[in-house]
């Protein structure tokens, strides 16, 4: 029968392939003929591909189809990665190997490159984003340090070019190759000349282009005397790798994306004409060419490196991998317990993959992986997520949302990588062919040989050819449930590997917790300590001396800034100011701190000593933080934090309730909780010898019903009642937790329905309750408990504030952790953020969101009613972060919430918020927030200097209660009041005057 | 159109109550809603014409702007005033029947729940759009609505609910309504519910902003 054959060549950067393709009954058979490995050279420093040995090979590969009697074979096709590039002299030498793009020379070189042409100006042009490795910035370093080489290069050949070239003699470049470079315009397809000029890299290299379905022409003669290959054409394919995997897309419908899924992962559509705007530019996607004159819109994410990676690790430990029993314990794990972000630069290449995966789950506050299917499912479901995080940016871009992912390459027979990504993006998932590459290839050298009319004519042959699998969503997970489930995953944002692959890590060692971190190099000391329990006293001023760290070796920057405090505050010379602090170099430090009981006044906690340790937990709705105390003199000897398990069930306290109402669920949460402390309690007893004698645990009413087991029914519906609002004590035996029988477990007694044992706690650390002045106390947390009084009588009330201040319930919201915009101002017309941790920003926490809407006011962007002025609806603050017309809502909503509850309070009290001497924020995110801010936008209508930050005050609360015997506190309470705002007539009038933000706020200094 | 009418209908969507009430700041010592309504009836203009061709689109108006987050629930309070002050001197009319109101509706926040900011700006935007509102409060059993409904069997019924657990209520309540009468129309509404949520209890609808609600039951009768 008729049967025509085509040979694709495939050269990856680890292995290249020879593969026979054949069409016969209008259908495609592949079979690979030759496979080799590729490597880089390294001389002198530098890093090459060994041309030489690659053209042998892929002669070699030729030959043995020569040495057949395999009859009609029409054309061979090259196709390689991008951007690589080899240069040919007059006489058609090849001047040197080509560079590998791992090459360090391309070092700086993009910031230069920007310093004579704008970013986004090369974006507009070009539409591909920004890599070190571009064609464009690599050639820019050619012609900076080896411009002798240019001299002598009359032509610039990308890889499959150059094959061609040795092939068939003709020097022509290949589209869709061409387009990875940088050099080339997105929209007219030509070589972008005018880039050329202003970086004054010579025109003249350039070939001529040639589009992918054309035959370049035959094969030399010596080499058809070589291989007995005759009459064979030189086809140009889609010579970019991804081009042939794109072009194999068996896709039938209109709205369809791709995702070539291997050790990376390229995500993106099939568009006419390119996509360059804002937000393209933002969300970082590029432009390449595919072949009949599309575009490849893409972006090019982590893929299954990481499980790879895992695997090899557990290879390493000499543990047997079975795949099936791999994948079939990951499918039985339970899902989204560890949610890791893949484009995290710790994940590029560290020495152990399994580590960095702990490690991240760690510092994300969520339960760390132990079992094989746990990791895998965590890595899996992890890339689902980010799939569809792309997705969803690239549904923002264009008319018509997708409907259908096709995934193609070897990570295609990932069947359970297939199903969760299905679930995750709410549409089917087509997946297969695998050898989308090598069949596109071929499909385009059919193409140019009249066999097959177009591409989508070969689609269709390619989806009779060859078995793809379907899935289905199994579950569609909403976006509602995913905020609930990982709050923190919705907030991840596209780290840029490449950018921080560059940026340099340092050690720094923590005692007396013995804790290990690394940091981006630069980053402040605050953003580090702060995690493990450290407070700033004056707010980060420096004056203070509250937060200083002992150096036992290495320095912070700027130590002569750091001399002269230590002088005025009369420190040692090791001493060092965290709040001012930036870690430069590896460190290692002591935490005074952590010796002592800090209070609000900065004065420290006198309690008489007792033998043995203690350890006190403050049990979050969200987070979980327990210290170890030695009670002979109130040091800290350990920290552990971790994630609260029942955010399974919600995020805000009032979904725990909903789950505890009945029988199954309150038990669920019950031993969750139980057992979550129960491991803080154990690592932080890890390798100590010591006396434990008892654990105190503070929190709100509900976690205080829940924890103790009592029906929180009550707490669901008006009148809100408590079950129980006692003190609750166990033995360890009947928390089921393994520890001494002596061991004493406390969990404090509420105030009231919606005001916990945290606030009680709050209470003795503010210490309002021996005072004779007005102290207030306010949590900027969601339930924004407000408490007013001092030793005669305090009042106090929820008001419900919701979580806007914790950066839930914000378009880009996240809590105050790396990455987040943390603080805002505005000089000459610019805006300046702080993030967490000196990175990228993928988000903005509480403090961010209340900085950037007071900048916004002063700069006339928001009216002082809260609108944006102008019909935008979102406002950029910095990298891809913004905030929204809505999250400026829920700002005011939280905001008119606080002043009305403390308005009510005072009045109920008979007096004047000016009577009210002390202000103390609790909360771990004060740390970052700006009191001037705070009270220029009115959320708290006392002066500034009144107001005092005090850090995690439940904690602080709870360790003094360490040193109590008695936990009935019917001294205090008898003072205190619970107010109920429902009931209060003036509420609703006074919440709504206060949403407006105060005229005096556009005459205020900014 | 008559321009008295267009003083009118910008007098309510910028909440300007009267002569006396000093904001907008920009409409200071200029009459408002309560004199010109007052005016335009002794110029004998039709209630009809007024309520329907400047109070309405006043209030339509504000209604738009706070759909789009342009407007926040303090300018719809005041816009509501205005409306108020318009509105008592147009009663007479409704009264004597001259003038028929959209229909009735019957609104409410479940039982166990006292938030009732969003049902107030429910009840005004839909008192602005010609309805005749009855507000049963906060804590509303589901009893209480299906005694309300025997009184104004055409009525339609809205429920508004802002926490997770009593949301709940409005499965209860829904089920009792439409037992004693099917037709009934029952929309919800409150932040944390959704369309979702309203199809799984059986209501008819569930809309995140009064004025989109409101332009939908205009078209629905
Ligand atoms: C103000 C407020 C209060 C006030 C209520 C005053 C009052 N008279 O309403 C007070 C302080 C008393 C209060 C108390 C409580 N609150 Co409260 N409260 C809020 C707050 C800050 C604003 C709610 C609000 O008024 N929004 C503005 C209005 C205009 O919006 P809306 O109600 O959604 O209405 C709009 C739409 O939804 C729609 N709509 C509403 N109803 C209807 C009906 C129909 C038919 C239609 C068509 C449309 C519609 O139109 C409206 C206009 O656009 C929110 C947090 C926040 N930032 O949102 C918490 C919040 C609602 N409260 C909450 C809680 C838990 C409580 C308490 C139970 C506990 C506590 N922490 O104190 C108590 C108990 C209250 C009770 N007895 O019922 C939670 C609910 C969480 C949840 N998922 O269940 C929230 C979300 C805060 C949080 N913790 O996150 N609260």
């Amino acid at each position: 029968m008729n049967e025509s054959n085509y040979i694709a060549v495939d050269f990856g950067a680890g292995s290249g392939r020879v593969i026979l393709g054949s069409i016969k009954k209008n259908k495609i058979f592949l079979k690979e003929v030759h496979r080799f490995k590729n490597k880089n050279i390294v001389e002198n420093d530098h890093i090459y591909w060994d041309f030489k040995y690659l053209f042998e090979e892929l002669i070699k590969g030729l030959k043995k189809i020569g040495d057949t009697n395999i009859q009609n074979i029409q054309g061979i096709g090259i196709d390689t990665w991008g951007v690589d590039y080899g240069l040919i002299d007059k006489d058609g030498e090849l001047l040197a190997n080509p560079f590998a793009y791992r090459d360090s020379r391309t070092n700086g070189i993009m910031e230069e490159v920007f310093n004579i042409v704008p970013t986004k100006e090369i974006y507009e042009k070009t539409g591909i984003q920004f890599l070190q490795f571009n064609t464009l910035y690599q050639l820019f370093a050619t012609v900076k340090y080896n411009n002798s080489i240019l001299k002598n290069a009359d032509k610039l050949l990308f890889m499959p070019d150059l094959f061609n070239y040795y092939l068939a003699g003709k020097i022509l470049s290949e589209y869709t190759i061409a387009s990875t470079s940088k050099m080339l315009n997105a929209t007219d397809k030509e070589w972008e000349i005018k880039l050329f000029e202003s970086l004054s890299l010579p025109i003249q290299i350039l070939p001529n282009i040639i589009k992918p379905g054309k035959v370049i022409g035959k094969l030399l003669p010596e080499i058809q005397k070589n291989t007995k290959l005759f009459d064979v054409d030189v086809i140009a394919v889609g010579a970019h790798d991804t081009a042939s995997a794109v072009a194999a897309v068996p896709s039938q419908s209109k709205n369809w994306a791709y995702l070539s899924s291997g050790t990376w992962s390229l995500i993106g559509i099939e568009t006419q004409e390119p996509i360059i705007n804002e937000k393209s530019y933002q969300y970082e996607f590029t432009n390449e060419g595919g072949v009949e004159g599309t575009n490849r819109f893409l972006k090019n994410t982590m893929g299954l490196w990481i499980l790879e990676q895992s695997i090899k690790k557990w290879k390493e430990g000499n543990k047997n991998i079975n795949y099936d029993t791999l994948f079939g314990e990951a499918q039985k794990v339970k899902p989204f317990q560890f949610i890791i972000d893949p484009d995290d630069s710790s994940f590029l290449n560290p020495p152990d993959m399994l580590e960095a995966i702990d490690n991240y789950c760690e510092k994300t506050n969520q339960k760390i992986p132990t079992e094989q299917g746990e990791y895998v499912r965590c890595i899996l479901e992890s890339l689902a997520l980010k799939y569809r995080f792309t997705i969803e940016r690239i549904n923002n871009l264009i008319p018509n949302p997708i409907e259908v992912l096709h995934i193609v390459g070897g990570g295609s027979q990932n069947e359970l990588l297939d199903q969760f990504t299905s679930d995750a993006l709410g549409v089917p998932v087509v997946a297969g062919p695998v050898e989308a590459t090598a069949i596109g290839n071929i499909l385009l050298q059919a193409i140019a040989k009249g066999e097959i009319g177009n591409v989508s004519e070969g689609r269709k042959i390619i989806k009779k050819s060859f078995h793809q699998k379907k899935s289905y969503l199994v579950k569609y997970i909403t976006g509602k449930e995913l905020i609930k489930r990982q709050k923190h995953f919705l907030i991840i944002k596209q780290n840029n590997s490449y950018r921080l692959m560059n940026k340099e890590k340092i050690k720094l060692r923590i005692e007396p917790l013995g804790k290990e971190v690394q940091v981006i190099k630069g980053t402040p000391l605050k953003d580090v300590v702060y995690q493990y329990g450290i407070e700033f006293p004056c707010g980060g001023e420096g004056y203070c001396g509250g937060c200083k760290v002992k150096l036992l070796s290495g320095d912070v920057r700027d130590p002569e800034k750091h001399e002269e405090l230590n002088y005025k505050l009369g420190l040692e010379p090791e001493y060092r100011l965290a709040c001012i602090s930036e870690v430069n170099e590896d460190i290692t430090l002591e935490i005074p701190q952590l010796e002592s009981i800090i209070l609000a006044d900065n004065s420290l906690y006198s309690f008489t000593p007792k033998c043995g340790f203690g350890i006190a937990v403050d049990l979050g709705t969200t987070t979980l933080v327990a210290q170890l105390v030695d009670l002979s003199n109130g040091h800290v000897m350990g920290v552990q934090t971790s994630r609260n398990p029942q955010t399974r069930f919600g995020s805000d306290i009032m979904s725990r309730v909903m789950h505890g109402m009945n029988e199954n669920g309150r038990e669920e949460s019950k031993k969750l909780i139980r057992e979550e402390i129960y491991i803080l309690v154990k690592k932080l007893l890890k390798e100590k010898k010591i006396e434990l004698k008892k654990i105190v645990i503070v929190g709100n009413t509900v976690m205080h019903h829940l924890f103790c087991g009592f029906d929180v029914t009550p707490l669901s519906s008006y009148p809100f009642d408590t079950a129980n609002n006692h003190s609750v004590e166990f033995d360890t035996d009947r928390l089921g937790w393994k520890l001494e029988e002596n061991i004493k477990v406390v969990f404090v007694k509420p105030i009231a329905s919606f005001i916990g044992s945290d606030i009680l706690a709050g209470i003795l650390a503010s210490e309002m309750h021996l005072n004779s002045n007005l102290t207030a106390l306010v949590d900027l947390g969601t339930n924004g408990e407000i408490v007013v009084g001092n030793k005669e009588k305090i009042l106090c009330a929820s008001t419900a504030a919701g979580p806007a201040f914790e950066g839930a319930n914000i378009k880009m919201g996240m809590s105050a952790m790396s990455g987040a915009i943390a603080s805002v101002s505005s000089g000459n017309g610019k805006l300046d953020s702080h993030v967490i941790g000196n990175q990228e920003p993928m988000g903005i926490c509480g403090s961010g969101l209340i900085d950037s809407v007071k900048v916004f006011i002063q700069n006339n962007l928001v009216d002082i009613g809260g609108a944006i002025i102008n019909d935008k609806d979102k406002l950029m603050i910095g990298g891809n972060v913004f905030i929204t017309q809505k999250d400026i809502r829920e700002f005011q909503l939280a905001k008119a919430a606080i002043v009305a509850g403390m308005q009510i309070l005072i009045n109920k009290l008979n007096r004047n918020l000016d009577d009210i001497t002390r202000v103390y924020i609790a909360g771990g995110f004060g740390n970052y927030l700006n009191l001037k801010n705070v009270t220029d936008l009115g959320m708290l209508e006392v002066r500034e200097e009144r107001i005092r930050k005090l850090g995690n005050t439940a904690l602080i609360g709870a360790k003094m209660l360490l040193f109590y015997d008695d936990y009935s506190f019917n001294n205090i309470l008898q003072k205190v009041e619970h107010v109920s705002l429902d009931a209060d007539e003036s509420f609703q009038d006074i919440f709504v005057e206060k949403m407006f933000f105060n005229e005096t706020i556009l005459s205020i200094s900014k | 159109m008559n321009e008295l009418l267009e003083q009118l209908a910008i007098c309510i969507e910028r909440g300007k109550v009267n002569l006396q009430s000093p904001f907008p700041v920009d409409l200071k010592g200029q009459e408002g809603a309560d004199e010109l309504t007052k005016r335009a009836i002794e110029n004998s203009i039709p209630a009809e014409v007024i309520l329907n061709e400047s109070l309405m689109v006043g209030m339509q108006k504000v209604g738009d702007k706070f759909e789009e987050g342009k407007a926040f629930i303090p300018d719809m309070l005041i816009a509501a005033k205005a409306m108020n002050a318009a509105m008592v001197h147009l009663k007479p009319f409704f009264e004597s029947g001259e003038v028929e109101l959209k229909g009735d509706f019957i609104i409410g926040t479940v039982a166990g729940d006292l938030h009732d900011i969003g049902k107030n700006i429910v009840r005004m935007v839909l008192t602005g759009g010609g309805w005749n509102v009855i507000d049963l409060g906060t804590d509303v059993k589901a009893e209480k609505f299906v005694a309300t409904l025997k009184e104004y069997p055409n009525a339609f019924i809205g429920m508004s609910a802002l926490l997770t657990t009593t949301m709940m209520q409005m499965e209860v309540t829904t089920k009792a309504i439409k037992e004693v009468s099917p037709a009934t129309k029952v929309f919800v509404g409150g932040a944390p519910l959704s369309q979702e949520f309203s199809d799984r209890i059986g209501a008819d609808g569930y809309f995140p902003d009064p004025n989109k609600f409101v332009k939908y039951l205009s078209q629905a009768i």
